[in-house]
C-alpha cells in the first residue's frame, strides 16, 4: 500500500507544482492583449504576432492545469445521486468510468497527438495564420498536457480503488 | 443499427453517466469515444485531436480566463460591501429599501464578476444580516439574493455568453450587447415587485435608515463616486468598446481585467498573495470550462457525423404544436434539465440541437439565444439542484430555513416568466441594441 500512496502523492505533487507555476501566464495574456489595443490606437501599429501569441499562452496554462483541476475535484459534475450512494459504490462507479471512458478517450487522443507532434517537428511545421510562427512547440505542450492529464487519471483511479477496498485514509 | 436507435442510446448513456456523478466534460468525451470507435472507426481520435486544436485556438473563448480573472479580482477588492453601503444609503428610507439595494448591488456586482456563486455568497453575507435585523420578510429577502445573483449569467460581461455564442454559432458581441437590456428589465421588475409588496404591506420590509446615521447630500454623492461610479465605468467601458466596435470582445476582456487590477489598487486591496491566488483560481476555473467545451465538441462531432442531429431536428419539427409550441417545449426541457444539471452542461447538450430547429422555424438566432439565456437563469433557482439556494443556505443566518428560501424564489421565477412573455410579444426589446451596434 505504501507504494500506491507514494505514487498518488508524487503525481498530485507534480500536477500541483506545474499548475501553480504556469498559472502566472494569465498576466502575460492580459498584458499582451492590452498592449495590442494600445499599439493599435496610440502607436498606430497593430502587431502581427498577437493572434498567435494569445492562443499559445492561453492553451499553455489551460492544458497544463487540467489534471490539477481534476485533483481538486473542480471539474463540474452532478453529485445529486452519487452523493446519496454508499461511498464505496460511488467509488466503484467512478473507477469503472475512469477505466472505461477516461482512459479510452485520452490514450487514443494521446497516441494520435504523439504521432502528429513527431510529424510536426520533422516538417518544421508553421502556423497558417498571423505571423506564421512554428507550431511544433505548441503541439508539444498540448501533448505534455494530455500526458499530465492521463497521469492524474492514474492517481484518481488509485484513490477510487483504495476507497472501494476500504483502505483509504478516512476509513 | 438504425440512426434513431443510436441517437437514443447515445443521449441516454450520456445522461446516465452524468447523473452518476462523473465530470460532465469527461462524460461527453467518453461517450463520444465509445460511439465514435464503434460506429465511425479508430480514426475518430484524429477528429478529436483536430477539434481540440480548434477549441484551444478559438480567439473568442480566450475571453473566458480574462473575465474570470476580472471577476475574482473585483470580488477580492471588497467592492460588494462598498456598493451595498452606498446604494442603501440612497434607498434605505424606502419601504423594502434594503431588499431593493440588495437587488441593485447584485446586478452591478454580478455584471462585474459574471459568476453567480460568488455573487450569492458575497451578497448573502453582506445583506442578509442587515435585512434580518430590520425584520424583513425572510422569503422575500432570500429570494432577492438568489434572483439577484442569477442575473450574473445574464448581465454582460458574463462567462455563460462566451461559452454559449460559439456553440450556437452566433456573434458573441451581439449577445453581450443584447443581454444588457433584458438584464436591466429583470432587475427593474424585481425592484418594482419588492417596492409594491412592501408598500402594500410595510411589515415585510420596514424602512431602515431612520435608526442609522444621517448623511448629507455631499456625503452621499461622495460615497456614490467612490463606490458605484468606478465599477459602473469599468463595466460600461468593456461593453462600450464592444458596442462601438473599438475592440474585439477578447481584447475588451483583457482591458477589463487590467482595469480590475487598477480598481483593487485604488481600494488598497492589491497584494502579491491576492494576485497569485487570482491567477491559480483563474487557471482552474478556465480549465474546467474548457474541458466541458472540448468534451462537447467531441460529442457533437460524433453525433452529427452519425446523423443523429437530423433525427432530433425532424422529431422536434414533427411536434404538432406550431412554431411557438415547439419553442415552449424547448424551454420546458431547459427548465426541467435545470432542475438537475449545471448551466454549462445544459448549453453543451441542448443548444447545438435546438438552435438549427429554431432558425428553421423562422426565429432570429440572436433573439432565441437571449431567450434561452434568460430561461437558463432558472437552473440556479429550481430545486432539487439549485445552486443559489444551497449557497445562500450555507451562509445565511440560521433562522432562515431552506423552506423560506424555496418559497422566496417562486415570485422571482414568475417575474422571469412575465419578462419572457414580454420579450416574446416584443422581440425588438432584445434586438434593438445589437442592431444599433451593427452586430446583426
Amino acid at each position: 500500500m505504501a507504494v500506491i500512496n507514494k505514487i498518488i502523492r508524487v503525481i498530485d505533487w507534480i500536477n500541483e507544482k506545474i499548475s501553480k507555476a504556469v498559472s502566472f501566464l494569465v498576466f502575460a495574456l492580459i498584458l499582451t492583449l492590452t498592449y495590442e489595443v494600445v499599439a493599435r490606437y496610440f502607436f498606430g501599429s497593430p502587431t502581427q504576432w498577437s493572434l498567435n501569441l494569445t492562443y499559445f499562452i492561453c492553451s499553455f496554462f489551460l492544458i497544463l492545469t487540467m489534471g490539477y483541476t481534476w485533483q481538486l475535484g473542480e471539474h463540474v459534475g452532478v453529485d445529486l445521486i452519487s452523493s446519496k450512494l454508499p461511498r464505496r459504490v460511488g467509488a466503484l462507479l467512478n473507477a469503472v468510468f475512469i477505466l472505461g471512458l477516461f482512459f479510452l478517450t485520452w490514450t487514443n487522443i494521446g497516441r494520435v497527438m504523439y504521432n502528429d507532434m513527431l510529424r510536426s517537428w520533422a516538417l518544421q511545421e508553421r502556423s497558417t495564420i498571423g505571423a506564421m510562427p512554428p507550431v511544433y512547440p505548441y503541439k508539444t505542450w498540448i501533448f505534455v498536457g494530455v500526458v499530465l492529464l492521463l497521469l492524474q487519471g492514474v492517481s484518481q483511479l488509485l484513490k477510487e480503488i483504495q476507497v472501494v477496498l476500504g483502505r483509504d485514509r478516512q476509513s | 443499427m438504425s440512426v434513431e436507435l443510436i441517437t437514443v442510446l447515445m443521449l441516454t448513456s450520456l445522461i446516465l453517466v452524468i447523473m452518476m456523478g462523473f465530470p460532465i466534460g469527461f462524460s461527453l468525451a467518453g461517450v463520444a469515444t465509445v460511439f465514435g470507435l464503434i460506429f465511425v472507426g479508430p480514426h475518430i481520435a484524429s477528429t478529436f485531436m483536430l477539434r481540440m486544436h480548434v477549441t484551444l485556438s478559438n480567439y473568442t473563448l480566450i475571453a473566458i480566463p480574462l473575465f474570470v480573472f476580472m471577476g475574482i479580482v473585483i470580488e477580492k477588492s471588497g467592492l460588494a460591501g462598498r456598493l451595498y453601503d452606498a446604494i442603501y444609503v440612497l434607498t434605505g428610507r424606502l419601504k423594502g429599501g434594503l431588499a431593493i439595494a440588495t437587488v441593485l448591488t447584485c446586478a452591478i456586482f454580478a455584471a462585474a464578476t459574471g459568476v453567480v456563486g460568488a455573487t450569492v455568497v458575497t451578497m448573502g453575507i453582506i445583506s442578509m444580516p442587515a435585512m434580518m435585523k430590520y425584520r424583513y420578510d425572510k422569503p422575500m429577502a432570500s429570494g432577492a439574493v438568489c434572483a439577484g445573483g442569477a442575473l450574473g449569467i445574464l448581465i454582460p460581461p458574463s462567462i455563460l455568453i462566451l461559452v454559449y455564442a460559439p456553440v450556437a454559432n452566433v456573434s458573441v458581441g451581439a449577445l453581450l450587447i443584447g443581454a444588457f437590456v433584458p438584464g436591466m428589465i429583470l432587475a427593474l421588475l424585481y425592484v418594482l415587485y419588492i417596492g409594491i409588496r412592501c408598500f402594500i404591506n410595510p411589515e415585510m420590509g420596514p424602512s431602515a435608515a431612520d435608526g442609522g446615521v444621517h448623511y448629507t447630500f455631499w456625503q452621499k454623492s461622495r460615497m456614490f463616486c467612490v463606490s458605484v461610479l468606478p465599477v459602473l465605468t469599468l463595466i460600461l467601458a468593456v461593453l462600450g468598446t464592444i458596442f462601438f466596435g473599438l475592440a474585439a470582445p477578447t481584447e475588451a476582456a483583457a482591458i477589463g481585467a487590467f482595469a480590475a487590477v487598477l480598481l483593487a489598487l485604488g481600494y488598497r486591496k492589491l497584494t502579491a498573495a491576492m494576485l497569485m491566488e487570482a491567477a491559480i483560481r483563474t487557471a482552474r476555473t478556465s480549465a474546467m470550462v474548457y474541458l466541458v467545451v472540448i468534451g462537447a465538441s467531441f460529442f457533437t462531432s460524433v453525433f452529427v457525423r452519425l446523423g443523429c442531429g437530423r433525427v432530433i431536428e425532424s422529431s422536434i419539427m414533427g411536434l404538432p404544436f406550431g412554431p411557438w409550441g415547439v419553442l415552449i417545449v424547448m424551454w420546458l426541457i431547459i427548465i426541467l434539465m435545470g432542475c438537475f444539471l449545471d448551466w454549462i452542461g445544459i448549453i453543451m447538450i441542448v443548444v447545438p440541437l435546438f438552435t438549427p430547429v429554431a432558425v428553421k422555424l423562422g426565429f432570429d438566432p440572436v433573439w432565441f439565444s437571449l431567450m434561452n439565456i434568460i430561461v437558463l437563469q432558472t437552473s440556479f433557482l429550481t430545486p432539487p439542484f439549485a445552486l443559489t439556494i444551497f449557497y445562500l443556505k450555507g451562509i445565511a443566518p440560521p433562522e432562515v430555513t431552506l423552506a423560506d428560501i424555496y418559497k422566496g424564489v417562486v415570485p422571482y421565477l414568475l417575474l422571469m416568466l412575465a419578462a419572457l412573455l414580454l420579450f416574446s410579444l416584443f422581440p425588438d426589446i432584445l434586438l434593438f441594441m445589437p442592431r444599433a451596434a451593427g452586430l446583426i
